[in-house]
C-alpha cells in the first residue's frame, strides 16, 4: 500500500461495524419493496386499477419502470458499501492512518504518527452501538489538527487498546528490530 | 368472426421509454466505472472485492436485460 513507508508493518485494520452498512441496506430493500405493496394495494383499493394493469402496454411500461427503480436502488446501494468498504482505520508501528470515504467524489485521509498522540478515547452512546458494541475513537494530537475522529468503529476499546500498546512499544528510530517483534507480538496483522 | 385492431403505440411512449433508458444506461455506465476505480484504486487488499464486483455487475446485468425486454415489449 502507497501509504506506507518502507519496512513498515500494519498492526490493525479496522473498519465501521456491519451495523451500520446494514442499516442502509435495509433501508434500500424497503425501498424496493414500495412499489410491489403499493401496486396491488392500489389495485385492491381503487377500483378499476387491476384491470389497467391487465393491459400488456401497460404491464410492460410498468416492467420496465420498476426494472428502472430497482437498478437505480442497486446502484445507489453499492456506492453506500463502497463508502462503507473503503472507510478503514489501519494502525501500523509508525503511525495511525484515518481513510475516510464520504461518497464517490470526497476522500479524506489523515495520518497520526504515533509520537504525536497525546490522548485516545472512546465515546459509544446508544442502544446498538452498547449492545453491538461500536462507537467513536477520538484521537487527541499535538499536531495543528488536534483531534481525529473515527466514528461507528467495530470493538473501539481494543482498537484503543492496540494503538496504546504500539505507542507504548514504538520502536525508536533506527531500530527495526523491536517494529519487528512488535509486529510478532501483535499477531503481526489484526483485523477487527 | 374475430375483428382486431390493430395496435397503436403512442410516439410519445416510444420516445420516453427510449430516452428514459438511454439516460439510465448512461448513468448505469458512469457509475459503474467510479466504482470500479475507486475498487481498484483505493482497496487495501487487492482481491477482496472481487466477489462483491462480480454481485454487482451480475444483478445489475440481470436488471438491465429485464429493462431491455420490458422496453421493447412497451413500444413494439
Amino acid at each position: 500500500m502507497s501509504l506506507l513507508q518502507p519496512g513498515e508493518t500494519i498492526v490493525l485494520q479496522a473498519r465501521r461495524h456491519w451495523f451500520i452498512i446494514a442499516l442502509e441496506g435495509a433501508m434500500f430493500v424497503g425501498l424496493a419493496l414500495v412499489p410491489f405493496v403499493l401496486l396491488p394495494a392500489a389495485a385492491a383499493i381503487v377500483p378499476g386499477v387491476g384491470a389497467l394493469f391487465a393491459g400488456p402496454r401497460v404491464f410492460a411500461v410498468t416492467g420496465f419502470i420498476l426494472h428502472v427503480w430497482l437498478l437505480l436502488l442497486w446502484m445507489f446501494f453499492f456506492v453506500a458499501w463502497t463508502n462503507y468498504y473503503l472507510d478503514i482505520l489501519i494502525v501500523t508501528d509508525r503511525q495511525v492512518i484515518d481513510i475516510e470515504q464520504f461518497n464517490l467524489f470526497a476522500r479524506d485521509q489523515v495520518i497520526v504518527p504515533l509520537q504525536n498522540i497525546q490522548d485516545l478515547k472512546v465515546e459509544v452512546v446508544g442502544l446498538f452501538p452498547t449492545i453491538l458494541g461500536f462507537g467513536d475513537l477520538h484521537i487527541q494530537t499535538a499536531s495543528s489538527l488536534r483531534e481525529v475522529v473515527v466514528r461507528g468503529i467495530r470493538n473501539p476499546q481494543e482498537v484503543k487498546k492496540v494503538i496504546s500498546t504500539v505507542y507504548h512499544a514504538m520502536a525508536p528510530p533506527g531500530e527495526p528490530e523491536a517494529a519487528q517483534a512488535l509486529g510478532e507480538q501483535t499477531n503481526t496483522q489484526l483485523r477487527i | 368472426m374475430i375483428v382486431t385492431q390493430p395496435v397503436v403505440v403512442s410516439p410519445l411512449l416510444r420516445v420516453i421509454v427510449a430516452l428514459g433508458f438511454l439516460l439510465v444506461m448512461l448513468f448505469f455506465t458512469l457509475i459503474s466505472i467510479f466504482l470500479n476505480y475507486h475498487w481498484h484504486k483505493y482497496e487495501v487488499d487487492p482481491g477482496r472485492t472481487r466477489i462483491q464486483r462480480w454481485t454487482y455487475f451480475g444483478v445489475s446485468s440481470v436488471l438491465v436485460v429485464g429493462m431491455i425486454i420490458f422496453g421493447v415489449m412497451a413500444i413494439l
